[in-house]
């Protein structure tokens, strides 16, 4: 306290020294007249005002005055002011020094402004480091008020987030009332409390509010308030993205490895069934006669070794659908042709079963990968062909709804219990009821909707009990350009 | 039937010991190999008629194989491949090899495929007329007779007829076909090719919807199939 009240007086005190000397000098040393008295006493007056200010300027004026008035003025001795010359004295240093002293205070000010700007700015850009090197949300958002503490030499900081509703404090205290920091959320503009020296600042991502920042001790700048906001706003968005990047692809890498082990079952899996699958058709097309059983047998061996290569082919390519690991081959293909290339490629597996395929001429081409819509309907009329008991007909249709065209499946099976209709396109369902009747890998609808999902379009089905089941797909309309040479 | 020496290149013992047992028993002289290193030791070293050769392999790719045999030799060449790698096919045909075979395999289909191969294969001699009871193309006097009706092919359907016979019994890739028909600069209008074939099938297959003769190989291209022998059915 006395410390500063010295500090205070110091300049007061110091002011008079040049008064003094200047005094002392003309009156004892040299003698020069009225004039030059007031002039250097005007000059002292002036450089004090612009280094000590107005109070200690006006201050001096008066000293000045007086000992003008005292020593120079007739009559010498004393402090009678009879002639008008000496207000004129007085009122001449006193303007200097108003003058004087507010031209400096403002420059000062201005320079003190700008300096302080500088560095504000400068911590900004410490600050803005700062959060770039925290990927993490967490670490980030524990972080910001430490460093903002630490940057802006602030006496406390505190970060509200409004949609976790939760408070993160620099040290260990809590200095900030939890409604104002929710309150400020809202806010437009930071808020400044001089009398408690506190700030809020509404932390915003463009419009939508993410939270608040309260700041205790020294006020910073508005500006300053407001590219806090905005910095943190933005770390915490980039750390966010940064973050959502991360789990993205770390979920995708995940079923690349999966599709990837998966490619090395299959082969791994493949190569003795092909060496099974090699051996038994060598014995059952061998010359020698053997008995019916053996026979029996063999074909046994034979058709289970075809059963489980497709279930690890399909495996396989759920797998591949599901990391996303294929492209289509997209061209205008007309829908006859996918199937009639699949009833060939079915043409062993449906025997003497009666198709009926209905489809006019006058359809238009769709945009799709000829084999993998081929493999759609495959599965579909292998499904329809598992489900339907023998000598009932599958009956395959058309039609254009909108920019699809609609490719329906009919057949006159058992039908699907409603309860069971939303799970039968789920992976490894089978029909509960057929489950033990049928053989299959439960693999096949999961497959044909990936692929027709892949294709925009949808995979479908309506059913009714003891009337059978319709399956439909749907393939996007090639767009009319496609020529036909 | 014939002591044919077939080259067996696999890295699995085991298909190996199927194949020369199998095979052998079809009267074929089996000489194996377990990588391309060696796969290319015996060609040079043996007298062969056909390659069998398993596409997915450690160290040497069978594709790779497959070009360095073409380098030295014209021999025949079967691929081993999987389902649904129907890219790897079109690049095996396009590395030179002759037909390809999806592990896992019938052994009636493999032996099918030998026999196409190595009818082919003696002094490469290019069928320039085939003549069935059913259909006669001779196609150094450009005519086509079906049952015994004159049909008339246009110029683009004839040279695409004449690759597909030519090439018997092997699938011949669409780019392959587009660039015979078409010309160098052509290979990506599978459209246009699909739509000439049918064509074609409209003029030459007793039942074009259902197509005997010349036969899709899906994703890959077509296949001739001489009409005396159907071919057996592709398994998945």
């Amino acid at each position: 306290m006395s410390r500063r009240f010295i500090l205070r007086v110091l300049p007061f005190v110091a002011s008079l020294i040049p008064i003094v000397i200047i005094v002392f000098l003309y009156r004892s040393v040299l003698g020069v007249n009225q004039t030059t008295v007031a002039l250097t006493l005007l000059l002292a007056i002036l450089v004090i005002s612009t280094i000590w200010g107005l109070a200690v300027a006006i201050f001096t004026s008066v000293v000045a005055m007086l000992a003008f008035n005292f020593f120079f003025l007739p009559p010498v001795g004393t402090f009678t002011i009879a002639d008008p010359q000496n207000w004129v004295a007085l009122v001449a240093f006193l303007a200097t020094s108003l003058i004087a002293s507010q031209l400096s205070t403002r420059v000062r000010r201005e320079a003190e402004e700008s300096k302080r700007r500088r560095r504000e700015v400068e911590r900004l850009y410490v600050f803005s480091q700062q959060l770039l090197v925290s990927g993490n949300v967490i670490t980030l958002l524990n972080a910001i008020p430490n460093h903002i503490v630490e940057t802006f030499g602030v006496g406390a900081a505190a970060l509200y987030l409004d949609f976790k509703d939760k408070f993160y404090h620099s040290g260990a205290a809590d200095h900030f009332s939890r409604e104002e920091m929710r309150r400020a959320t809202l806010g437009e503009k930071p808020l400044l409390d001089q009398t408690r020296s506190l700030s809020f600042v509404p932390v915003h991502m463009g419009r939508r509010p993410l939270g608040s920042l309260a700041i205790s001790g020294p006020l910073l700048s508005r500006e300053t308030l407001e590219a806090l906001g905005t910095l943190i706003a933005i770390a915490f968005e980039r750390a966010r993205a940064v973050e959502e990047l991360g789990k993205t692809e770390a979920a995708r890498e995940g079923e690349r490895l999966k599709s990837a082990l998966l490619d090395s079952v299959t082969h791994d899996f493949r190569t003795p069934l092909t060496s099974i699958k090699a051996s038994v058709t060598s014995l059952l097309s061998s010359q020698d006669q053997m008995k019916p059983e053996q026979h029996e047998l063999l074909t046994v061996i034979d058709e289970e070794c075809d059963r489980l290569n497709q279930l690890v082919g399909d495996a396989a390519e759920m797998a591949q659908l599901d990391a996303g690991e294929f492209e289509l081959d997209l061209q205008a293909t007309p829908i006859n042709a996918i199937v009639s290339a699949a009833l060939e490629y079915l043409k062993a597996a449906l025997g003497s079963r009666p198709i009926r395929v209905n489809l006019s001429d006058d359809l238009p081409l769709v945009r799709a990968d000829a084999g993998r819509a081929r493999d759609v309907l495959v599965r579909l009329i292998e499904n329809a062909n598992a489900y339907t008991p023998a000598g009932r007909p599958i009956t395959i249709s058309a039609e254009v709804k909108g920019a699809f065209l609609t490719i329906y499946v009919a057949d006159q099976g058992p039908g699907i219990d409603e309860m069971e209709l939303g799970l039968i396109f789920d992976k490894f369902y089978r029909g509960r009821n057929q489950r033990y009747l049928v053989q299959g890998t439960g693999m096949g609808l999961p497959i044909a909707k990936a692929i027709v999902e892949a294709h925009g379009g949808a995979l479908g089905v309506t059913s009714q009990l003891g009337q059978g089941s319709v399956f439909s797909f749907t393939l996007p309309i090639a767009s009319p350009r496609v020529d036909s040479r | 039937m014939s002591s044919a020496s077939i080259l067996v290149v696999d890295d699995d013992s085991q298909i190996r010991r199927v194949m020369r047992t199998a095979l052998s028993s079809h009267g074929y002289t089996i000489i194996e190999a377990r990588n391309g290193e060696e796969a290319l030791k015996k060609v040079r070293a043996e007298r062969l008629d056909l390659i069998i050769l398993d596409l997915n392999m450690p160290d040497m790719d069978g594709i790779e194989v497959c070009r360095e045999i073409r380098a030295v030799s014209k021999l025949p060449i079967i691929m081993l491949t999987v389902r649904s790698a129907e890219k790897d096919k079109v690049r095996a045909l396009d590395a030179g090899a002759d037909d390809y075979v999806v592990k896992p395999f019938g052994i009636d289909e493999l032996l099918a495929r030998i026999r196409a191969a190595l009818r082919r294969a003696p002094g490469e001699a290019v069928e320039t007329s085939v003549v069935t009871k059913e259909m006669h193309l001779d196609f150094d006097n450009r005519t086509i007779i079906v049952k015994g009706k004159s049909v008339h092919l246009t110029p683009k359907e004839f040279e695409l007829l004449r690759e597909l016979v030519t090439n018997a019994g092997k699938p011949v890739s669409h780019r392959r076909l587009l660039q015979a028909v078409w010309g160098p600069d052509y290979g990506e209008e599978t459209e246009s090719l699909r739509v000439m074939v049918n064509q074609l099938r409209k003029k030459i297959e007793p039942d074009p919807a259902n197509p005997r003769f010349i036969r899709t190989e899906p994703w890959i291209g077509y296949r001739f199939v001489l009409p005396q022998e159907s071919m057996i059915k592709q398994p998945r």
